[in-house]
């Protein structure tokens, strides 16, 4: 089996996956009690370090970016910089980097070790599909659970980008306030939340291939868990360019 | 479950090919529609020289009438011995065929490729090509355009700083003008300083302000019909005399037509052209009578010349003529001879010389007339006494011894 077979392979067994998730939705049994729990898992568990990583992207934009802005002038428009920057692109990639870090490892490790103790042969034995009742409900709950984080992130980024510029550059609240307003507009923030919605889906469609496809024991467990994370971390960032071109296109949003 | 078979044979695999296919082409047309990435598209190469790059780089704009159609290829310096105005050269590479036609039909060889600035603070250069003529061919691949470079921040800032030395040059002599005039010195200092000017031409500008009342005063009174100008405005009076005197030469004129009156009789009345006609006949006859004289006039005239008849010979006979040059020559020896006579009377020779510059004929005579005037009055006095006294001389005294 040589590489592009296996590229190929992987390829196909991913869209199968998705497509046997998604057409299970349309059939019972549904498995909403799993679904509200992956969203708690997925969503809520991963509020604090996505609001943490927001904050300080936020505050490190400001702290990056001022002192250039003072260099020509322009420090009255900070809030535009780390907005911009912020809401279009690093608040969606930074939430997505962190969800496949944290949930892409952990869907995986839990698949993979069940695929290894059996556990997913005698779940088939007993009548239960297990794209069905383990990776639609992972996958629904990635794919809505992630724009909002993304949307946490942002929020506590411009927060963490007004604390800084008031504290360490002694910019006012206000004047930072609005050049944020100033900066954003309806296309940038539809773009940023357009764009989780398909990280959700690589990031849980990834996973929950790896996990399955587990092989060779507990250190294939560990295989596949690195190979989820890394994969949907690479997949996540060369997506996010065609996707940011496409919108951008699309809502024609200036690239400037 | 994935197959777990060691070879696999690609129609097992169609769903990957399938997705890795869609997906290939879902992100070719994303950059394809977006415009950054056309493959298919053909270029043409165009080049242009210039005397210097002055911050044109690799991938730098190439426009067409501020329109983007390419983008600079390769800048690269001439030979040395190349001129001089011609020293870097540009491959530019453009669109063949853009919004439909052929770029050929645009870009032609009469179009300029000029360097100009992206803006005023960087240095960064693009190339604008400006639309050529009909007149101009199309472009060939490779083809050199004419060029012009723009004018650079450093050469603005260079003619900048060359005014600024004549500026400086010039403030001098301004300020000593202007500290003369603050002054008071010469006519400026005076215009600024003397308030006499400005006084003037307050009072000017009263006396017009009162001249303007005047005016107004004037207006207004004509207007009101005031006034023989007033009334030349609005009396309609004037008017209605000339129209009623222009309809009365109106009438004359009629009459004349018509015949009536002398005026009218002389124009259209035939009598008196007759009348006239008449005496110029007469006149006509009287003339040939006085032909008639003149030819009698002519034949006295021919005797005359011919010396028939007393006045004949009197003009034609030459006698009369030698016998009255010697009278006058006699005349005029005797006038000679009185000539003389006078000239000796005046010199004082002879009696008559003598009468008439001897002062001593006068003296006597002089002497004798008063001496006969005493004589007279000495006569008169005699006998005056004699009179009064005739016994005196009427005496007769007999005396005998």
């Amino acid at each position: 089996m040589n590489l592009l077979q296996k590229f190929l392979l992987e390829l196909q067994e991913i869209t199968l996956l998705i497509t046997a998730a998604f057409v299970g939705l349309f059939k019972s049994p549904r498995y909403v009690k799993e679904t509200v729990k992956q969203m708690d898992l997925i969503g809520v568990g991963s509020l604090p370090i996505v609001i943490l990583t927001g904050f300080f992207t936020g505050g490190v934009l400001i702290l990056q970016t001022f002192p250039l802005l003072v260099y020509y002038g322009a420090q009255g428009e900070s809030g535009k910089a780390v907005s911009t920057s912020l809401i279009r692109e690093l608040g969606p990639v930074l939430s997505a980097l962190m969800v496949s870090g944290r949930i892409g490892s952990a869907i995986s490790a839990e698949l993979g070790s069940m695929v290894v103790s059996q556990q997913i042969d005698a779940m088939r034995a007993l009548g239960t599909d297990p794209y069905r009742k383990l990776v639609a409900p992972r996958l629904i709950a990635l794919i809505f659970m992630l724009p909002f984080l993304t949307v946490a992130a942002d929020v506590f980024g411009l927060i963490g980008g007004g604390i800084v510029a008031s504290t360490l550059f002694n910019q006012d609240y206000g004047v930072f306030l609005a050049s944020v307003r100033n900066g954003i507009t309806v296309e940038d923030i539809i773009s940023g939340v357009i764009k989780p919605l398909f990280f959700g889906l690589i990031i849980g469609s990834i996973a929950c291939y790896k996990g399955l496809s587990t092989t060779g024991g507990t250190v294939g467990v560990g295989r596949s868990t690195t190979s989820a994370v890394v994969l949907s971390s690479i997949v996540v960032i060369i997506f996010d360019f065609f996707l940011s071109r496409a919108l951008q296109s699309i809502l024609d949003v200036r690239p400037v | 479950m994935p197959p777990t078979q060691k070879n696999l044979s690609f129609s097992q695999l169609r769903v990957g090919i399938f997705v890795l296919a869609s997906l290939l082409i879902l992100g070719f047309l994303i950059l394809n529609a977006t415009g950054d990435f056309n493959p298919f598209e053909r270029k043409i190469r165009l080049k242009a020289r210039f005397a210097t790059a002055d911050g044109l780089r690799e991938g730098a704009e190439v426009q067409l009438a501020g329109v983007t159609i390419g983008k600079v290829e390769e800048v690269k310096l001439l030979p040395p011995d190349s001129p001089e105005d011609a020293r870097v050269e540009a491959t530019l590479i453009v669109e063949e065929i853009f919004d439909g036609k052929p770029i050929s039909e645009r870009i032609r060889t009469d179009s300029t490729a000029q360097l100009i600035a992206t803006s005023i603070l960087a240095n960064d250069k693009m190339i604008n090509i400006t639309p050529g003529s009909p007149k101009g061919q199309n472009v060939s691949e490779n083809a050199v355009l004419n060029s012009t470079e723009s004018m650079s921040i450093n050469q603005l800032t260079q003619t900048g700083n060359e005014l600024l030395q004549q500026i400086n040059k010039m403030s001098v002599p301004t300020n000593e003008i202007l500290n003369k005039a603050n002054r008071g010195e010469g006519t400026l200092g005076r215009v600024i300083n003397d308030e006499s000017l400005y006084n003037n031409l307050d009072a000017t500008v009263g006396e017009t302000k009162l001249t303007m009342t005047k005016l107004q005063n004037t207006l207004d009174r004509i207007n009101t019909g005031e006034g023989s100008a007033g009334k030349l405005l609005n009396d309609p009076q004037l008017y209605d005399n000339l129209n009623r005197t222009v309809a009365q030469l109106e009438a004359i004129s009629r009459d004349l037509r018509a015949g009536r009156g002398t005026a009218g009789k002389l124009f259209s009345d035939d009598a008196l052209y007759n009348d006239t006609r008449a005496a110029i006949a007469d006149l006509r006859v009287s003339a040939v009578k006085i032909n008639g004289i003149a030819d009698d006039f002519k034949v006295i005239t021919n005797d005359l010349n011919e010396g028939r008849g007393t006045a004949g010979k009197f003009l034609k006979d030459e006698r009369l003529y030698e016998d009255a040059r010697v009278a006058i020559g006699r005349l005029n020896t005797t006038a000679e001879k009185f000539e003389i006579i006078l000239g000796d009377a005046q010199g004082g020779k002879g009696t008559i010389g003598k009468l008439l510059t001897d002062e001593s004929l006068y003296n006597n005579v002089n002497q004798t007339a008063s001496n006969v005037n005493q004589l007279s009055s000495e006569s008169t006095k005699l006998i005056y006494d004699f009179r009064q006294n005739p016994k005196k001389y009427l005496t007769i005294q007999f005396k005998l011894f």
